[in-house]
């Protein structure tokens, strides 16, 4: 990369014109990739271009621009998945909008081949039916409230020994049942177990919570 | 930064919704039966995830698999809309109502919240900028700061996080809540080549509750300061009643070596600095370890030495 033209406070220049897109993106160059100073010219110039870039109403046309925006911060400087963009050759908004339309007929075309294979395999009706959808529409897992509520009660024994000193009735297994949906307010707590709603909030968060966390992280979302 | 600039049309960061974004967010809707709470999740995971691909973008990482934002529990009982970044902390990622209100969880450890406007018609957000903290429940858009400084908010604080980890304050009572500074990482994962046998024996039937016990070891860097030395510190917590943690402390050898160095002292300060333990490694021990009880808030250090090269971890428990 060349050296640049002049040097100017980057966050009063808000105009997006080609040649100021020019002078962000040899900025950016500047600094190392992974520094903070490329990562902030690279967010303004991605702010910046983005008026100037072909938009259309294909369904696609978001996972095209999300793919446009990793390539320009990929290849802008380095080139680590395509040759790096050279300023003299095209405008940033130039060099951009190829890549752009490529990832939109690529998109198109997968489409295509898709609808062919739905059609071939499900019939004439194939045309606006989406397999992944149908086949989602009949899950047979109960939604994660009742397999809390299960765990719970498999571990109802274990729960309930853990509790807040002198207070066996204010125990793991409780707590975690009024705060499920639709939950108990702390005050509520309070005024029934006559127990301060700060003792009750932190006995939740360090015995129940991280309880309640390690379930969810292991049970994970039904896939679809 | 030597200018400021408040979120305006033009300082907004317009970032696509892309179709995993939808498929994920409607996925996760689905396993909520609650109309409510399907919607929060929803609307929360698409604005993590537009948070995420922009950060990714950039080459910055990030970590779903310790974010509650993507643990079904967590979103069942909490408005979750948290997104990790590893080794520099937990961003809040808040969806903005169509009032232009935006709503942020308090008293949960953050290390800043942007605020995130999701059209969805358009197929797009808008990243209408960030805050390092708050001190309301309501996130006055016109406080936001513009997206153009994240990168180098997000470095700060990783510079911080470096260079505070010598000096850092382990938090014990966070270990309890499943929270963990860098640098701590999982026992078995440090010490694969040693079967782990646990410090604290299960009282066997008399045990009055199972107590939640948390083990993590964090490698000393000795390099520079202990020739080739390398220890393992390893800190097994256990919650035994509401005034009273337990806390095992073992050192162990590390790359392969099977005897810690022969002298190798460990010792308990208190919060005066008074050695309250110590024990000292012989010619051929496997591990050092020490076992005493603290109060929650109670702060003590642990000393390791070699000859004349020393250093401090300090905790609170």
């Amino acid at each position: 990369m060349r050296i640049i033209l002049k040097r100017s406070n980057p966050g009063l220049l808000m105009n997006n014109s080609p040649d100021e897109l020019r002078r962000l993106a040899c900025e950016a160059c500047r600094y190392c990739l992974g520094s903070a100073e490329r990562q902030r010219y690279l967010t303004q110039l991605i702010r910046l271009v983005k008026s100037r870039l072909w938009r259309d109403n294909s369904p696609h046309y978001q996972d095209a621009l999300q793919q446009t925006w990793i390539y320009l911060c990929q290849n802008l400087c380095e080139g680590k998945t395509a040759k790096p963009y050279d300023p003299d050759v095209a405008s940033v908004a130039t060099w951009l909008n190829a890549y752009l339309k490529f990832r939109l007929l690529d998109f198109e075309q997968a489409a295509q081949a898709d609808r062919a294979r739905h059609v071939s395999a499900y019939g004439e009706d194939g045309a606006t039916t989406d397999v992944v959808e149908t086949l989602a529409a009949k899950p047979e897992i109960p939604p994660i409230l009742e397999r809390v509520q299960d765990w719970l009660e498999q571990n109802a024994a274990e729960f309930r020994k853990i509790h807040v000193v002198h207070h066996p009735k204010i125990n793991c297994y409780e707590l975690i049942l009024r705060r499920l949906p639709p939950e108990a307010s702390w005050q509520a707590l309070e005024d029934e177990f006559g127990v301060s709603y700060k003792t009750l909030e932190s006995f939740y968060r360090r015995q129940c919570k991280p309880r309640l966390r390690e379930f969810g992280r292991a049970e994970g979302h039904i896939s679809s | 930064m030597t200018y400021s600039q408040s979120a305006t049309d033009a300082a907004r960061l317009i970032w696509p919704i892309t179709q995993q974004g939808k498929r994920i967010a409607q996925q996760f809707a689905r396993d909520h039966g609650l109309p409510d709470i399907a919607e929060r999740v929803r609307r929360n995971t698409l604005a993590v995830w537009v948070l995420l691909e922009f950060l990714e973008a950039l080459g910055i990482l990030t970590d779903l698999a310790t974010s509650d934002s993507w643990n079904p529990a967590m979103q069942l009982t909490e408005d979750v809309a948290d997104l990790v970044v590893p080794g520099v902390g937990r961003l809040e990622c808040r969806p903005v109502e169509e009032a232009g209100v935006c709503t942020v969880p308090l008293g949960v450890e953050r290390i800043g919240y942007v605020a995130v406007a999701l059209d969805e018609a358009a197929g797009e957000a808008s990243l209408l900028g960030f805050v390092p903290e708050v001190a309301l429940a309501q996130l006055g858009l016109d406080r936001l700061q513009p997206m153009d400084d994240f990168p180098t908010h997000l470095h700060q604080l990783r510079q911080g996080a470096l260079g505070q980890e010598a000096s850092q304050l382990t938090r014990l009572s966070r270990w309890l809540e499943g929270y963990f500074e860098s640098g701590w990482q999982s026992a078995e994962d440090l010490l694969a080549q040693y079967l782990w046998t646990p410090a604290f024996r299960q009282g066997g039937q008399s045990a009055p509750q199972t107590p939640l016990q948390i083990k993590r070891a964090k490698q000393l860097d000795l390099g520079l300061k202990l020739g080739a030395e390398q220890v393992a510190l390893v800190l097994e917590v256990e919650q035994e009643n509401e005034s009273a943690v337990n806390i095992g402390l073992r050192l162990y050898p590390l790359e392969g070596r099977l005897y810690l160095p022969e002298g190798l002292t460990v010792k308990i300060l208190d919060g005066e600095n008074t050695v309250c333990l110590t024990a000292q490694s012989r010619s051929a021990d496997n591990y050092l370890q020490l076992y005493f009880r603290g109060h929650p808030g109670e702060p003590f250090s642990a000393q390791v030495t070699l000859g004349d090269v020393s250093i401090v971890e300090n905790f609170i428990i």
